[in-house]
């Protein structure tokens, strides 16, 4: 049926096939040869699982495929293909790493506020503009402090409690009067760790480069929208035995020192 | 109250949210602000385009594009708003046309409140309250075979509106507009026949949507579509309206074929022909490709139902937003560092293991190290560790002596004889060295301690070598 992968073997193919899932941004529609391994994927549950045992030789799991990409993610934080925060910033401040940990996981609960709305029965998907991201983490922000209005803060630098990191962080670094000079400014601040605006922006471009979020242009906003991998990957991390595990023992482990 | 007039004021209160529905897109004509934001900087007056006319031909556009595709690409929404604009105003230029229909579209898609539903507020009269009433005109959706492709859908609001523009129910509509196609044709009335036979498509495109829907369920979860009793009989009723449509259109071309002969001279009427042959045959490639949906709806269901027997994770799954986001913001930031790298690692696609990134290598030959201190921006700034002189000071100025007293015994010398001279004196490797760099400073007048006269003079040609020679010559020779 094929020709680009008509010469390989079914254990060939399934090395193919993961190679192309290592590439996030490649797609089917572009390159015929993951088309038709998709295809393959699609018609045969047995070299499926050739492929799932050969990804999980090199420590991946197979979490999903869609009609132009298989979803991989490292089934361990020892593989080699685990990205390293320290890889994307090298001696990084403590404290910037804590609040772009907290940015991540508000954005994925910007676009999935409950495990619900990560099943994939969904009629619609969510997008929504930088701005308004950093607005949905400033809200929660003020609604801690509201809630905690007159509590005394006793602790300091990463001992304080991240809300309060984060509002001490400046929103943007440039201050605008009118709407319009609002969204210009929007798209003049910049990427990076010095206000929570550039922060989003910041890890916003980063999931866009690994295929997590997608822009959409076409209003005069721009705006992100989630992919599927996004979804399945983030559908994974909440669910238990995972990152939310550790995330229940750090809190626990924070309870008891205090 | 009594019940018969609370019924009464129940029922306008549901007509009352249906009329509610064209509010926000009445309140965009209204506030005279947008348009002469956009409009203003090039003397347009604003009364010169109509935003609802621009909003409406916005949904026209998603629904006619829905007839190949499960909806609309943004992009074309966009376009399509402005080519209309243009059309309104011919002079504008693109990119005003351009930012206007941004702000319409971006307008029906609530982008300024997240996207989020429209929300608007009326009295309920059988509540005796005020309420909000919630709704969609455009939806930004997955595409049903591919979860990462999103389209531009009408929403409930959107179908509604759309609906309310057309005036009659679709069934009608399509007779009605067969009617008007006829007449107009034999009338030599090709442009209204055009419309109209634009317009005799939205029941095809409502049978198509209508199966995607419920296709779409299916696939999400196959247990809540009754195939049989609710998706059978319309294969059947869309089976029927395809073939006398297919029937239809043919008659409709070869009239209109006849009538094109007899027109034959008349260029205007020519074109408008051609145009209207152009739709019916457009409409004739939607029902053929809905005749194909149509015959592979019931093969597609039966896939479907197969695939739900697939493994799936029954992994519990927590809210992002309430068990994660909120205690983490409530703990102190240390718990968020240390699980910085995990949630890193979980949010990001996998990363080839790198070598030697370029990228990387920038930030590093940039970025602070832990040794230097950050705050102080002076400190930054590492006195230079002279390198040690390649040739000891006694030497240098043994060399230099000798180069002087060349250079006044000779009057004027050049580089290559001073070198000559220095071989046959017996001079060493390292002298020889010392010699250029010596007769290299003076060069430079400014560290040049005998104020020679240096000028380029001739060929210097050494072994493998070839270049400029210099000549040095004393101040007073000259």
């Amino acid at each position: 049926m094929t020709t680009e992968t008509a010469h390989l073997n079914g254990s060939e193919k399934a090395v193919r096939l993961v190679y192309k899932a290592l590439r996030p941004k490649a797609s089917a529609a572009q390159d015929r040869e993951y088309a038709e391994l998709l295809l393959h994927w699609d018609a045969s549950p047995e070299w499926r699982e050739t492929v799932r045992a050969y990804a999980r030789l090199l420590e991946l799991e197979v979490i999903g495929t869609t009609r132009q990409k298989l979803i991989l993610r490292p089934s361990s934080e020892a593989s080699a293909f685990t990205a390293r925060l320290s890889d994307f910033r090298r001696n990084m401040p403590e404290v910037d790493r804590g609040i772009l940990a907290l940015v991540l996981i508000a954005i994925g609960a910007a676009f999935f506020r409950s495990g619900n709305d990560l099943s994939g029965l969904r009629d619609t998907i969510q997008e929504l503009t930088i701005g308004q991201i950093e607005g949905i983490l400033d809200e929660l922000c003020e609604q801690l402090k509201v809630e905690t209005d007159g509590d005394p803060e006793r602790r300091s630098d990463v001992l304080q409690e991240a809300w309060r990191r984060l509002i001490a962080k400046p929103r943007r670094m440039e201050r605008s009067v009118t709407a319009n000079a609002e969204q210009h400014h929007e798209r003049q601040e910049r990427a990076n760790t010095s206000s929570r605006y550039g922060m989003v922006k910041l890890v916003v471009s980063r999931l866009v480069d690994h295929d997590l979020l997608r822009p959409n242009v076409a209003g005069e906003m721009e705006s992100y929208y989630p992919t599927e991998r996004f979804r399945l990957q983030l559908r994974s991390a909440m669910a238990d035995d995972t990152l939310y595990d550790r995330l229940v023992r750090a809190l626990e482990a924070d309870q008891i020192v205090a | 109250m009594s019940e018969l007039a609370a019924t009464r004021h129940g029922d306008l209160a549901g007509q009352q949210k249906k009329l509610l529905l064209i509010e926000p897109i009445a309140r965009l004509e209204a506030d005279q602000r947008v348009k002469s934001r956009v409009l203003g900087n090039l003397g347009v007056e604003p009364d010169r385009v109509d935003l609802r006319y621009i909003a409406l031909s916005m949904l026209d556009h998603v629904m006619e594009a829905s007839a190949f595709n499960p909806g609309a690409d943004a992009t074309e929404i966009v376009a399509a708003g402005r080519s209309q604009i243009e059309r309104m105003i011919p002079e504008v230029d693109e990119q005003t046309a351009l930012k206007l229909a941004r702000k319409v579209y971006d307008h029906l898609r609530n982008a300024a409140k997240r996207y989020s539903a429209i929300s608007v507020e009326y009295f309920d009269a059988l509540k005796s309250n005020w309420s909000f009433h919630e709704f969609h005109y455009l939806n930004l959706i997955p595409d049903p075979e591919d979860g990462d492709k999103v389209w531009i859908k009408l929403g409930d609001a959107g179908q509604m509106v759309f609906l309310g523009m057309l005036e009659v129910a679709d069934e009608l509509l399509e007779e009605a507009e067969l009617i008007m196609m006829r007449k107009a044709i034999e009338r030599g009335r090709f442009e209204d026949a055009q419309g109209a036979a634009a317009r005799a498509r939205v029941r095809s495109i409502n049978f198509k949507l209508f199966i995607q829907d419920k296709l779409y369920r299916a696939r999400r979860a196959v247990g809540t579509v009754d195939w049989c009793a609710d998706v059978i009989p319309e294969l059947d009723g869309a089976r029927e309206h395809l073939n006398r449509r297919l029937t239809e259109e043919n008659e409709l071309l070869r009239r209109l074929s006849e009538k094109m002969v007899v027109i034959k001279d008349d260029a205007d009427a020519l074109r408008a022909s051609l145009g209207l042959k152009e739709t019916i045959e457009e409409s004739q490639s939607i029902h053929s490709a809905l005749y194909r949906e149509v015959s592979r709806a019931n093969e597609r269901f039966v896939e479907l139902s197969t695939d739900a027997f697939e493994e799936r994770s029954a992994m519990p799954c927590h809210d992002p937003e309430g068990e994660v986001l909120l205690p983490l913001l409530k703990a102190p930031l240390a718990v968020s560092v240390a699980l910085s790298e995990d949630v890193w690692a979980s949010l990001s696609a996998p990363t080839m293991p790198r070598l030697l990134d370029i990228g990387l290598l920038f930030e590093i030959a940039t970025s602070d190290r832990p040794e230097d201190p950050v705050e102080e921006e002076e400190d930054l700034i590492v006195p230079l560790e002279p390198l040690r002189p390649r040739h000891p000071p006694e030497q240098f100025e043994r060399i230099a002596q000798w180069f002087a007293l060349q250079v006044a015994q000779l009057g004027k010398a050049q580089l290559s004889q001073l070198l000559s001279l220095a071989v046959d004196q017996g001079l060493s490797e390292s002298d020889l060295r010392c010699l250029v760099l010596v007769a290299i400073r003076s060069m430079a007048a400014s560290d040049d301690p005998y104020d020679l006269i240096v000028e380029l003079s001739g060929a210097y040609r050494n072994r493998g070598f070839i270049g400029d020679d210099v000549m040095f010559r004393w101040r007073e020779a000259a």
